[in-house]
This record gives C-alpha cells, structure tokens and sequence, in this order.
C-alpha cells in the first residue's frame, strides 16, 4: 500500500514534467517517423537492395542485343537504365552511377555469325565490391540466357557428328528437329524452371504459411523501441537524483517505511512508465507505419510472449537506472556520461544500425549491453515470427542483467 | 577595464570548468578516435571492406549437380560457407539470427533434374535482416543456372534420340554408346560455356572520375565521428547555463561590471575553442596513426572548424534557453547529438555522404549543421578542395549560428 502511494505520487510528478513527457513519448515517434519514412524510401519494394545498372546500348537495332536487355531487366537485383553514351560518362564523373555496361555495335551481327562478343562493363573505382561481384553475375546470366538454344543446338550439332556413322541419327536429327526441340523446351521453362529455388523463412516452414520478409521501416521500430526503453533508465536515475537532492529522501526514511518498499516504490512507477513507453511505441508501430506506407507491426505470432518479453525489458531498463543512480556520484553524470553510455549501448546492440553492418568485434562486445538482449527477443518475436520458445534464452540473460544491476544498485545505493 | 578583457575572462573560466570534467575531456577528445578506431578496424589493413555474408549449407543430395553448385559457392569470395548435416539445426541458427540463411539442397535434386522434374533448392532467410539475407537468394538462382542448361540439354538430346528411336535400338552397345556420347558433348558443351561464353564481360575501372570517395576509410569515420561528438558542447553548453542560472551565478555575474553580452561572447568563445581544439587533436592523431589525409588548405579547414564550433556553441545556447531545467536540456541535447547526428550523417553507412544521396533521407539530412561541416570536411580532406570551395558550407553553418543565436537570444532569461 505505501509502496503503490509512492508510486501513485511519483506518476504524478511525472506528468506533470512536460519534458519528461517529451523525451519519454514524444521523441520517440519523432524518431519513429523519420526513420520509417527513411526506411520506407530506401526499400524499393521487398527487402532487396536494388543496384543501378545503366547501359548504352550501341547496337539499338539489334534483336540479340534486344533480348540481352530483356534478360537483364529480368534479374531482381539490378534496376536497368538505357542512357547515352556522353550523359553516362558524365554521371560514373561524378560518382552518381557506379557502373556503365556498353553493349557494342555489332553484338547482334557477331553472335548471329558464331562470333564471341565482349561487353565492357565500366566501373567507377569506389563501387562497392559486392555490387561489383553481383552485378558481373547479373550480366554472364543473361549472356546464357540468350545464347541457351545456341548452345542447346551446338551441343545435339557435336552429338549428331558424334554419331556421323549411324544414318538414322544423319537423317532425323535436322535442323529444323534441333531448333523445334529448343523452342518447346524454352517456352516450358518459362513456366516451369527446372530448377526452383524457393525463399522462406524459418517461421513460415514451421507454420507451412507464406514468409513475411518485414521492411526496413519496421525493423527499425523494434529497434527503436529497445532503445528509448533504456534510455528511459536515464530517467528512473535522474528521479531518484531528484529525490536525494531536495532531500526527500531523508525524510522518507523517517517514516515508517522500509528502505526496500521505498526502493520499490521507487521502482514502480518507472516501471509503469517505460511499459506504457513499450505499448506506445508498438501502438506508433501499428498505426503509424502504414501512413508511410510500410506494413505495421506484425504482433500476432505470440502475443504473450511478446506481454512477458515486454515485462522483462522494461523490468530490466527499470533496475538499470537504479544501477545508475547508485553508481552516479552527481546528477551531472546521470545525465552525461550514463546518457552517453546508454546511447553507445544501443548502438553496439543493434538498435540504431543492424548489427550486420558492425565489424565483428563491436558484434561481440555487443553481448555484453542488454540491448542485444532485448533486441533479440522483440526480433525473434516480432520480425522473425518466432515465439517464446524461441526467445526465452534472451529472457532470461535479461533477467540476469536485471538481478546484477539490482544488487549492485542495492548495495551501493545511498540514500543520503 | 576594457570589454575585451572581460569576457576573456569568462572564457578562462568556462574552460577551466570544462577541463576539470575529466569525462566530458574524454568523450569530446578521445572517443571520435575510439569509435572510429572499432568500426574502421576491418579497414586497417589498407585493403577493401570485407563483407561476409554468413550461410549453412545443407547438401543432401549425393548426386553430381549438387556437386556442381557446391563448387560454384565456393568460389563466391563474399559467402561465409558453412556445411551443415542437419537442415533443422540449420534453421534454428537463422532463427536466432547467427546466420543470415540456410540453403538446403534435398537428396533427390540430381535425380530430379535428370528425370526433367522440377527441383527445388529452399532457401531459409533471416527476416530480420532481409536486406542482406536476400542476396543468397538471388545469388542461389544464379549458381543454379549451370545446372538448369544441363538438366535441358541432356533432356533435348533424350527427346530427340526416343524420336530417333536410339533408346530402342536392338543392339544395347550402341544405346550405351548413344547415351555416352550424349553425356560426353553435354560435358563438353558445358566446359565451353564456363571457359568460353559466348557473350563474356570485360571490366575496367573508370580512372578518369573526378569526384573520388575516400580512399582512406577513416577519412570517412574520423570527420564523421568528430562532427558528431562536436556536438556534445550543446548538452554542456546549455546544462552549464542553466545551471549557473539557478544557482544565481548567473544573476550575480550580470550584477558585476560586465555586460550580459560579454558573458555570452565569452563562452561562445570557449566553447569554439573547445571545438577547435577537438578537430585539431582528433585529426592530428588520425593523421599519424591512420594515414587521414589532411588536404592542402589548413585555413580552409580552421575557418571551417570556426564555422562548426560556432553553430554548435550558438544550438547550445538556444537550447538553453528553450529547455525548461538542466535534465531536459541535457535529453534533448543528446537527441541533437545523436538522432540529428545520425540524420547528418556522422554514422557513416558508407562511403557517400548521407547528404548526398538522392532521395528523402538526402533532403532531411541536408537541415542539419552536421551535413554542411561534414561535407566542408569532405570536400577538404578527399576532394582537394581549398577555403573557396567550402565558402558555401561555411556560409551556411554561420547562417544557421546566427538563427541558432538570435533564437537563443529571445528566449533565454538571465
């Protein structure tokens, strides 16, 4: 009952505080709609990385070099631009196309002749090499692409000489035979490619449904949702600080309450706040996304899950600012370096660049800020579609954090 | 006493307050190196960034196209190849996000493909990264090619042989010798068209371009995280100010024979050289453990660092005087710091300058100070550019400064 009357007080207080507010509900959406806007401008649609691919094509008239465009535009991952030559050579100038594919002249007149052809892909000198690598991949499938009957007829043309003693083979096994085999195969494996590689995700073979490959602008709510849950840390400290500088605190202790009921008083309504933090920001997930365009937040796949991963995040942000307040010796610290620090910690966890962009020694420092904790949990559960029985590992290292900030928090905390 | 002197000696004293705080000293002065020393780590070696793409493979298949596609995987410099047996604990691994994707070839994929089946290969990505997690898809579609032009030519060669009636022939040596023949021109066909396509790609470097991104990484991290810890002066800045405000320093100095106006050119003042002091440390040091080239205009990069120490210093100031106490202040100042840091693009997501990209992210970047000094640093540091060609970004910093400060100047109580 006292416990809950701090609390109730402290809610109170709270709101009250507008910047508190603020930087608490507030910044967060802001955050959350520069970045989904950000994030829904950079997806061209799905998850893929689209590269810019523009080609001159010198040989416009031509039917080879015709289809060798349609293939090209065929392959996902790059986007296909006919430019001319001069506009092109202006552009890699200056470094705003990373590549120019010139198809040459007689491309159509020297394949048609059995001739070998070379196309000259140019590269600026700062493309990145896995553009560089995907992008030649790109271009040697579609070479195949066209040239498949060709080789098809070459290969049945070695064969039929292989077999140059047996008439039936130099009787039946014509031209016009060769060709209509390679046109019927061709237009069935339009439909139905010999082999299929299928893209799904390890959800979506568990429930044998479609996979949901989530957006960038979604991935980085839950992110950002894990952040502003531990920088709301900050705040629990900077209420305890508030407390101990007006002296309250001391008077408190006076009255008949016991140091743990008013460290949990204490607790509690940060608790409170950083979990409506948590709903608010999932709420912004659902309603807000779709406003730019990106699907909202997926929360369906395990929806208790998600409430008991919501607890212990928030339980976690809550004894971490207990950990602050204890181990701060000025209110100037709370705000600076702890501030500091969370931010870095979220960095290093994943929560404002995925963590696939760090180098691997930041990846494994990572593990040691409850941020990648938390972010795993919210990804398994809400980007991966995974459940609880897939997350509960990240629970309770965040259980373990929680204890560790606690006791020390505990231990070290002066009231005076 | 001359008014020269007296806000020299705010200056003084606001410097000596900020150099007794021996973890604001750190995080202005040591931590750009840190940061950018653990991210530009991969870099040190002078070559290219690597970037691995980690998968499993689970090849099942004890036939030879599975074989054939291995080979091929294993010649993509950019995959992290891992071969697993165990196509459940593979997909447990990418649920939890170790590994990008798991691609699982099933034990009838040549068998498949030589009875004109369709086959399927599965790949199992990780959603949450998708971005990158994709690519293996895309990849995988490629490496099977090879195997689908066999799969059909084998199959023609089949289909045209049955209508020949070869399959059926009475004597069984030359069926054998038919369908040995057959594998034999298929064989050579295929070594042909990996050894000699018929439409083949000569790549050459374009030497000629003008603009260059950095050839030095850290000439990307270093700007970058200078001009993003920069900005801590503003939570400082404006902490300290409100502090003294309500503490009464404030009061007690405007009382004193000084103008406000030298109060607030004095630390406008030191606050400057804190920056300058920053950049000049910071770059030194990259300079000489990093080889950051440093461009050939020293004066373009001090008036440009003036710029910068200006803006910051006048956000600090409006930030004082719109944040209502010292923990708002400081919140909303590490919010510029960080969150408008991000947007300027001092977290660098490569070698492009987030202002210089197309696109809405481009145009948002281009509000914040961050970007312009960013790309003053730039156009310095890589570009060769001299103090004309930065005038622009110059103009724009004091431009912003001086809104910064007029707004600063309105709002702010003493």
């Amino acid at each position: 009952m006292k416990m809950l009357s701090i609390a109730l007080k402290d809610l109170q207080i709270f709101f009250k505080d507008r910047g508190g507010v603020l930087y608490l509900f507030l910044l967060p959406i802001v955050f959350l709609i520069l970045f989904a806007g950000i994030g829904s401008a950079m997806d061209a649609g799905g998850g893929d990385r689209v590269i810019q691919l523009p080609v001159v094509n010198l040989d416009p008239a031509g039917r080879k070099a015709d289809e060798f465009m349609d293939a090209l535009r065929d392959a996902t991952q790059v986007e296909v631009t006919l430019y001319e030559e001069a506009e092109a050579r202006e552009l890699i100038n200056q470094k705003e196309i990373d590549f120019i594919l010139f198809i040459p002249e007689d491309f159509t007149t020297d394949l048609n002749a059995d001739q070998k052809v070379y196309v000259k892909l140019v590269v600026h000198p700062n493309a990145p090499s896995l553009d560089v690598n995907n992008v030649e991949r790109v271009i040697n499938r579609a070479g195949r692409g066209i040239m498949l009957i060709d080789y098809f007829s070459t290969q049945l043309d070695l064969f039929r000489r292989m077999q140059a003693m047996n008439p039936r083979v130099q009787r039946y096994i014509t031209e016009e035979r060769i060709q209509q085999q390679a046109d019927k195969q061709m237009a069935q494996s339009k439909d139905r490619p010999l082999v299929a590689v299928l893209e799904t995700t390890p959800a979506a073979l568990m429930d044998e449904e479609e996979a949901q490959i989530p957006e960038l602008g979604q991935i980085a709510v839950v992110g950002f949702t894990v952040m502003f849950v531990f920088l709301a840390a900050q705040n629990t400290a900077q209420s305890i600080f508030e407390e101990k500088r007006e002296g309250t605190f001391r008077r408190l202790i006076i009255s008949p309450i016991s140091k743990t009921g008013l460290l949990g008083g204490k607790l509690l309504p940060n608790f409170v706040l950083t979990l409506l933090q948590v709903l608010f920001m999932l709420l912004a997930g659902i309603l807000l996304l779709p406003l730019f365009g990106v699907p909202p937040l997926d929360l369906s796949s395990d929806p208790l899950g998600l409430v008991l991963a919501s607890l212990v995040i928030a339980l976690c942000s809550t004894s971490l600012g207990i950990f602050i307040a204890a181990l701060a010796k000025t209110q100037g610290q709370v705000g600076g370096i702890s501030n500091i620090i969370l931010w870095i910690a979220a960095l290093i966890g994943g929560s404002i660049v995925p963590s696939f962009f760090l180098p691997d020694i930041v990846n494994s420092i990572a593990r040691f800020v409850p941020h990648y904790w938390a972010n795993q949990a919210y990804f398994g559960l809400i980007l991966r579609g995974g459940t609880l029985v897939n997350v509960w590992m990240d629970l309770l290292v965040l259980l373990g954090f929680t204890l560790l900030f606690f006791l020390i928090g505990a231990w070290r905390f002066k009231f005076e | 006493m001359n008014t020269q002197w007296r806000f020299s000696a705010v200056t003084t004293k606001d410097l000596q307050v900020f150099f007794k705080d021996r973890i604001m000293v750190f995080t202005i002065f040591a931590l750009p190196l840190i940061v950018s020393l653990i991210i530009g780590s991969p870099y040190l070696g002078g070559g290219e960034e690597v970037i691995n793409l980690p998968m499993i493979l689970v090849d099942q298949d004890p036939g030879k196209y599975s074989d054939d596609i291995v080979d091929i995987l294993e010649d993509i410099n950019e995959l992290e190849l891992t071969e697993m047996s165990s196509f459940d604990e593979a997909i447990a691994l990418v649920g939890e996000g170790q590994m990008l994707a798991a691609v699982y070839i099933p034990s009838d994929f040549t068998q498949r493909v030589e009875d004109y089946e369709q086959a399927l290969i599965t790949v199992v990505i990780d959603p949450a990264q998708a971005q990158y997690s994709s690519m293996i898809t895309t990849i995988m579609e490629e490496v099977t090619e090879p195997v689908v032009i066999q799969g059909e030519m084998r199959y023609g060669t089949r289909a045209v042989m049955l209508d020949v009636g070869l399959l059926e022939s009475d004597n069984p040596d030359e069926v054998t010798a038919a369908e040995a023949q057959n594998e034999g021109a298929v064989s050579a066909q295929m070594e042909e068209i990996r050894n000699n396509p018929k439409v083949e790609v000569r790549k050459e470097h374009y030497e000629d371009a003008t603009v260059y991104n950095p050839p030095n990484a850290f000439s990307v991290f270093v700007p970058g995280f200078t001009v993003l810890f920069a900005f801590f002066v503003v939570p400082i800045l404006s902490v300290e100010l409100i502090r003294e405000r309500e503490e009464g320093t404030l009061r007690r100095l405007v009382s004193a024979p000084i103008g406000r106006g030298s109060i607030v050119v004095g630390k406008i003042l030191a606050f400057m050289l804190v920056v300058i002091l920053q950049v000049a440390i910071v770059f030194l040091v990259a300079n000489l453990a990093f080889g950051m080239p440093l461009g050939d205009s020293p004066i373009g990069l001090l008036i440009l660092t003036l710029a910068l120490g200006f803006v910051a210093t006048a956000l600090g100031l409006m930030l004082a005087g719109l944040a209502r106490s010292r923990s708002q202040a400081n919140s909303l100042g590490l919010m510029v710091v960080f969150g408008v840091g991000v947007l300027g693009g001092c977290f660098p997501l490569g070698p492009v300058l987030l202002s210089r990209t197309e696109g809405i992210l481009g145009i948002i970047s281009k509000l914040t100070p961050q970007a312009h000094a960013l790309e003053g640093y730039r156009v310095l540091l890589v570009e060769g550019g001299g103090l004309m060609d930065v005038l622009p970004q110059i103009g724009i910093l004091l431009g912003m400064g001086i809104l910064f400060f007029l707004i600063a100047r309105w709002r702010f109580k003493f």
